[in-house]
């Protein structure tokens, strides 16, 4: 496996504190500098007359720095490094929250989520790409033998089942030679390995989901692979017992596409080649004469239906070809030097000549819930696009069961294709042209693109792509290799915006590893994308809670604490530098070490870490409206103006307490520590009461954490007061003794919180921002408009629906195939107000207009 | 890997048991599901706090007001006036001249009654003892602990004189203030009780009963006052005392814990002009009381034009006269009170529906706030 070395990886959010932080840096170095020459300054005329001070009437030339060193020392509190730890503390706990989630527990293998990085949750609430796997990740992996055609006769397009279909059993029955046959290549074609149970079931181990169900299909037909030991297998038939002895086994490559097994019939001696694979790996080297047209529709038709085909053939060998092809087989095999692509060469010799016998198509089944997922995400703003390795057909038709394209006319499917270098570009540019026309319209416009477009896309025309890539909502990518996928991340990546890609297998780990956020479906394919994930969930579905609730909380919440954290350690700071201009810009601390170093990490950090249980929103009103998202995205709650406004506040906070301290603790009152305490009591207060106004859900915790720092305030402060050697002795009782110390600290409160309530109170009210309407929707129990639970409930069998609509128009060539949007009650939901408007969907689904039209600004 | 099989049914038990086990345990924390309260802010809500807290700043901000009016206060500048005139020219060299006479009378009137115990202040202007050099300029181990009377770091440039350490060290102490004043009243001697004028936890703690000063005030440049040698050996024999020959003349030094002058005098100042208690006077002085102060004009803020002044106050329960709390809290009362009726007003005259879905119009590009 090709992983590569995975970077750290760093959110948006601390890519946007650093900045914060740089321009702080750059604000204390300002403020140092003009404080330092001022000091200077105000040391050569004033201070030298200062004649208590005793400066020394010339100094070494070092004495010019040290005033600005001091005030160096001063400010440095104002970058809060208690931000570092804070942060860390708070990403482990939303780690731990997703770990702990019990609604993303996947109940049928009772896996838990698990956050293996817990640094970057509040990427999530800012993802705005999703790049997805489709099998296993958007299907179950779980393969059901659905149907087939043997020797141009489709067996399971009545009733979608072909293992009920009374014609095959009927065909199985009767012995016919080629359903026979058919049912030996399902059986045995494979590297399959059966075991019986004690109680004598027979299980099967397969490497591969598709195998392992056409064993179980060939068995439900009483072709049962009950026995393998060693070479021989044997297989009942009705009541007969065949043996069979595997000569070779060919196996099977993403390169090839088949696999093969030769094998001597027991019963007669004769020897077989028993081929499986991809359509176009194997019709082309069907017999001369053969007819595959036949095959071909078949395998169109139910790649429309969103099916996954394979087809078998088979050929006699006889026993001279066999034994001169074993010998270069052999040899092949033991080559040292590019031995995968000798043995791919030696099979192309074997393998040709066949005679096909029919295609098997196997169903995949959406996963539970996987379109009403795709639907709330892509209403919150998030773009997708489908990475597949699939067929066009395929993935076309699962795209459109999952809400992924929205068929016509609300929809369009482009396509870019071409077998060379200039009809792909040509291609290209038709469909750049068509998007860039588009993109004022309300219509879900995407593109289509292969593997083949896609490398000459990539490698040549990589401008235009990009373009492509901005513009388009939607996208779906078919036959792509694990590192086109990652090189679509990166493409992605490189024009700024935040992905996150998705899935479950092998395939997938370089994808993974390369998006800002990789989620890992820890499914049937094994847990290498798990492993290589900062995430991984059960099922798909699981990704609507992880991005809209623990991503936008885990970002609303680290919002508040980053600025808030900047906010205090500002507060303090201000408080130092207005204390400067009147000691005599010396550089003079208003504050003690002690407490300096305290309000650093108990009274103000414990208040804000409980930050980490903030709902703005509840769950509910966040997945009934996932447009909020757009909040995160946007990163509308922490940019340079929102910090501003911190900044501000911290500057007014300030400004307030000083003034204060300095005016109520005036003349026979000014002792050094005592006014120093009321300063920081001032602080304390505010902060709480800041701490407090900005929390939207009081939770027990959060009013221990708030008032409980406060007294805990007190207490710290009244054992160092308690402490005859520290500076602070008795400090804090006298000061608790003196109304003015209460009553100064009332005003400090009163008038620091009150135009900051008004502020809030009036924006709240006359210019509310989406948050505040739907928290006032949800806490006044107002007209909030209710879409039912969106948490997917017991899925009627979709693939009846597709069976039967699918049938009326098996021939469209139209790329979007409208009929799979069946009617099960969740479609129902979701299409609601597209032309497949169904009757009970006015009455069950009250989604209002504003909710729907918001993919459209 | 391995995958299920027809006859893989049947096992729920074991599942069941295992998911148990796998499952992360449950609660309301973990699950981020804590009853919550969530305020809003409702007009009634944001109307009532501003209402509340005016009802209860203005009163308050009254009763402040009226506690610091209630306050008798006189403050005297004597800075400029206590320079004859002959030396009016050059006021530094008046003041450094030692053997100059620095006496200078200066009378105060009473235009209320004062009730006792009334503080004796000196108020200095443009003083910087919040000065970083100066505010860490000694060595509080020294002032505490006898053996530790030759620790002096931190001190510079006050650390050490004629090669002998300083007790009490550092530029604080040794620019201790030294203007006198002997109050009298009708030709009568006033007493300035000068016993417990600092805190009471300084003198216990910090400062040491068995500290006494050595070498100060023997450097180069004499700053401010020397310390309590002007005590007479009688007075202060039944305290301990130290006989210590540094040359001649000797000296009868005092314990640090009994010198409150400088106790006070070290407790610095966090603003540039502050007061501190020289003692107080516990009689009553009567409206149209003229109080004769004579006092020694000694100590040099001239070289940076900084004002001295005597003052004589009374306190009430907030302390000193300060109108400032009470200012600030009809203020602070009557802004919140403009703000509930301005709120109020605006809540009648524009009723704005909380919670209206119809801003929740995500058609527009969900700008503004």
């Amino acid at each position: 496996m090709s992983r590569g070395i995975p970077e750290p990886k760093l959110t948006a959010m601390d890519a946007m504190i650093d900045k914060l932080t740089g321009a702080i840096f750059v604000f204390q170095i300002v403020v140092v500098m003009v404080l330092g020459i001022a000091g200077n300054v105000w040391k050569d005329t004033e201070a030298k007359k200062q004649w208590y001070v005793l400066y020394p009437d010339k100094g070494p030339w070092y004495e010019l720095l040290i005033i600005p060193l001091r005030f160096e020392l001063l400010c440095s509190i104002m970058i809060p490094i208690s931000i570092k730890v804070s942060l860390d503390l708070v990403k482990g706990l939303y780690a731990k929250f997703i770990d702990w989630d019990h609604r993303m527990v996947d109940l049928e293998t009772s896996t838990p989520s698990n956050a293996t990085n817990t640094a970057i949750s509040e990427d999530l609430g800012q993802v705005e790409y999703i790049l997805t796997d489709k099998t296993g990740t958007l299907t179950e992996n779980k393969m059901i033998f659905r149907r087939c055609c043997i020797s141009g006769i489709f067996y399971g397009n009545e009733n979608g089942d072909a293992l009920k279909d009374v014609e095959l059993l009927h065909a199985v029955s009767s012995g016919s030679p080629d359903a026979v046959q058919f049912l030996t290549i399902m059986a045995i074609c494979n590297t399959v390995i059966p075991t019986q149970s004690k109680t004598g079931d027979i299980l099967y181990k397969a490497q591969s989901q598709d195998e392992d169900a056409l064993v179980q299909a060939a068995a439900h037909l009483h072709m049962v692979f009950f026995n393998k030991s060693g070479n021989i297998l044997e297989v009942k038939f009705n009541s007969s017992i065949l043996q069979y002895e595997v000569l070779e086994t060919l196996e099977f490559t993403s390169d090839r596409k088949r696999m093969s097994l030769v094998l001597r019939d027991c019963q007669n001696g004769k020897i077989l080649l028993l081929s499986k694979g991809a359509d176009e790996a194997i019709l082309p080297y069907a017999r001369t004469g053969q007819q595959t047209r036949n095959f071909i529709e078949a395998v169109e038709q139910y790649a429309h239906l969103g099916l996954r085909t394979l087809c078998l053939a088979w050929r006699e060998l006889r026993e001279d070809e066999y034994q001169e092809w074993s010998l270069m087989f052999k040899e092949a095999n033991s080559t040292l030097v590019d031995r995968e692509w000798r043995v791919a060469e030696v099979c192309q010799r074997i393998e040709h000549n066949l005679e096909v016998l029919g295609v098997t198509a196997i169903e995949d089944r959406l996963q539970d819930g996987v379109p009403e997922t795709i639907e709330t995400l892509r209403k919150a703003g998030i773009n997708f696009w489908m990475l597949t390795g699939d067929k066009q057909n395929t993935a076309i038709q699962i795209a459109l069961s999952c809400n992924f394209i929205s068929p016509e006319p609300k929809g369009q499917l482009l396509s870019i294709d071409g077998k060379t270098e200039d009809e792909v570009r040509r291609s290209l540019e038709r469909v750049l042209l068509t998007m860039r026309i588009t993109t004022s319209e309300p219509k879900d416009v995407a593109f289509v693109i292969d593997g083949w477009a896609l490398d000459f896309a990539l490698n040549h025309y990589r401008k235009a792509f990009t373009e492509l890539a901005i513009l388009s909502r939607t996208a779906i990518c078919c036959r792509v290799t694990p590192s086109q996928k990652a090189q679509l991340v990166q493409i992605l990546k490189s024009c700024d915006y935040r992905t996150l890609a998705i899935g479950d297998g092998g395939n997938d780990v370089r994808m993974i590893q390369q998006a800002d956020i990789g989620v890992g479906i820890s499914g049937r394919e094994g847990l290498q994308a798990a492993r290589a994930a900062d995430y991984s969930i059960g099922k798909f579905r699981f990704l609507k809670r992880l991005i809209l609730v623990h991503g936008r909380y885990s970002y609303n919440r680290t919002a508040f604490l980053s600025q808030y954290s900047f906010y205090k350690s500002l507060l303090i700071c201000f408080i130092q530098i207005f204390f400067s201009f009147i000691s005599g810009v010396s550089g003079t601390s208003l504050f003690n070490s002690v407490s300096l170093m305290a309000y650093n990490v108990f009274y103000t950090s414990v208040p804000v870490l409980v930050s980490v249980l903030d709902k703005d929103l509840s769950e509910e009103t966040v997945i009934q409206h996932p447009q909020i998202l757009f909040y995160c995205q946007a990163g509308r709650l922490l940019n340079p103006s929102t910090f501003a406004g911190w900044f501000g506040r911290s500057l007014f906070h300030a400004v307030v307490v000083f003034l204060i301290s300095i005016h109520a603790y005036a003349y026979d009152k000014s002792e050094m520590e005592e006014v120093s305490m009321v300063a920081l009591s001032g602080c304390i207060w505010l902060q709480a009461f800041v701490v407090a106004m900005e929390t939207n859900s009081f939770t027990i915790l959060q009013h221990l954490a708030i008032w409980g720092n406060l007294a805990g305030f007190y207490a710290i402060n009244w054992i160092f007061s308690a402490l005859p050697a520290s500076g602070m002795y008795t400090i804090m009782f006298r000061l608790c003794r003196q109304p003015s110390y209460w009553i100064s600290i009332f005003l400090m409160t009163a008038a620091g919180m009150s135009p900051i309530l008004a502020i809030k109170y009036f924006r709240y009210t006359y210019r509310p921002s989406k948050i505040n309407t739907l928290q006032q929707a949800e806490r006044l129990g107002g007209p909030i408009v209710s879409l039912g639970t969106i948490e997917p409930q017991p899925r009627p069998l979709i693939e009846k629906d597709v069976s039967t609509l699918s049938i009326t128009q098996p021939k469209n060539r139209n790329p979007v195939y409208e009929p799979l949007l069946s009617d099960s009650p969740n479609a129902t939901r979701r299409s609601s107000g597209t032309p497949f408007d169904f009757f009970q969907s006015q009455s069950r689904s009250s989604l209002p207009n504003y909710s729907r039209n918001c993919k459209d600004n | 890997m391995s995958s299920s099989s027809a006859a893989a049914f049947g096992s729920a038990d074991s599942t069941a048991a295992r998911r148990n086990t796998k499952r992360p345990k449950y609660s309301k924390f973990t699950q981020q599901e804590l009853p919550a309260c969530k305020p809003i802010l409702t007009p009634r809500a944001v109307i009532s706090v501003f209402l509340l807290v005016s009802v209860v700043f203005v009163p308050v901000g009254v009763a402040s007001l009226l506690a610091s009016r209630k306050v008798v206060e006189i403050i005297h500048r004597y800075d400029a006036e206590c320079i004859p005139q002959s030396n009016s020219s050059d006021k530094v060299a008046y003041i450094q001249n030692p053997s100059a006479d620095k006496t200078c009378n200066i009378t105060l009137n009473v235009h209320k009654h004062m009730k006792s115990p009334i503080h004796v202040y000196y108020q200095l202007d443009n003083f910087y003892q919040n000065h970083r050099r100066y505010v860490k300029s000694r060595n509080d181990e020294q002032l505490r602990d006898s053996e530790k009377w030759d620790s002096t770091s931190g001190c510079k440039p006050e650390d050490m004189a004629n090669g002998k350490p300083i007790v009490p060290c550092g530029l604080i102490a040794w620019s201790l203030f030294n203007d006198t004043y002997i109050f009298s009243r009708n030709n009568k001697n006033l007493t300035v009780n000068k016993k417990g004028i600092s805190w009471k936890s300084d003198r216990d703690h910090k400062f040491g009963k068995d500290v006494f000063p050595k070498n100060f005030q023997n450097g180069s440049i004499i700053g401010g006052a020397r310390l309590n040698d002007s005590i007479p050996f009688a007075v202060s024999n039944n305290y301990q005392c130290m006989y210590e020959i540094y040359g001649s003349p000797l000296f009868f030094y005092e314990q640090l814990s009994q010198q409150e002058d400088l106790i006070v005098w070290m407790r610095t100042a966090a603003l540039p002009t502050f007061r501190k208690l020289y003692g107080k006077i516990e009689v009553d002085l009567n409206e149209g009381d003229t109080i004769s102060v004579i006092l020694k004009n000694n100590y040099n803020t001239y070289s940076f034009s900084g004002k001295k002044k005597l003052v004589l106050s009374t306190t009430g329960w907030l302390g000193g006269k300060n109108d400032f709390l009470g200012i600030a809290y009809l203020t602070v009362g009557g802004l919140c009170f403009f703000l509930a009726m301005a709120f109020t007003i605006i809540y009648f005259v524009k009723p704005r529906q909380l919670g209206d879905p119809s801003y929740l119009s995500w058609n527009r590009n969900p700008g503004g706030h």
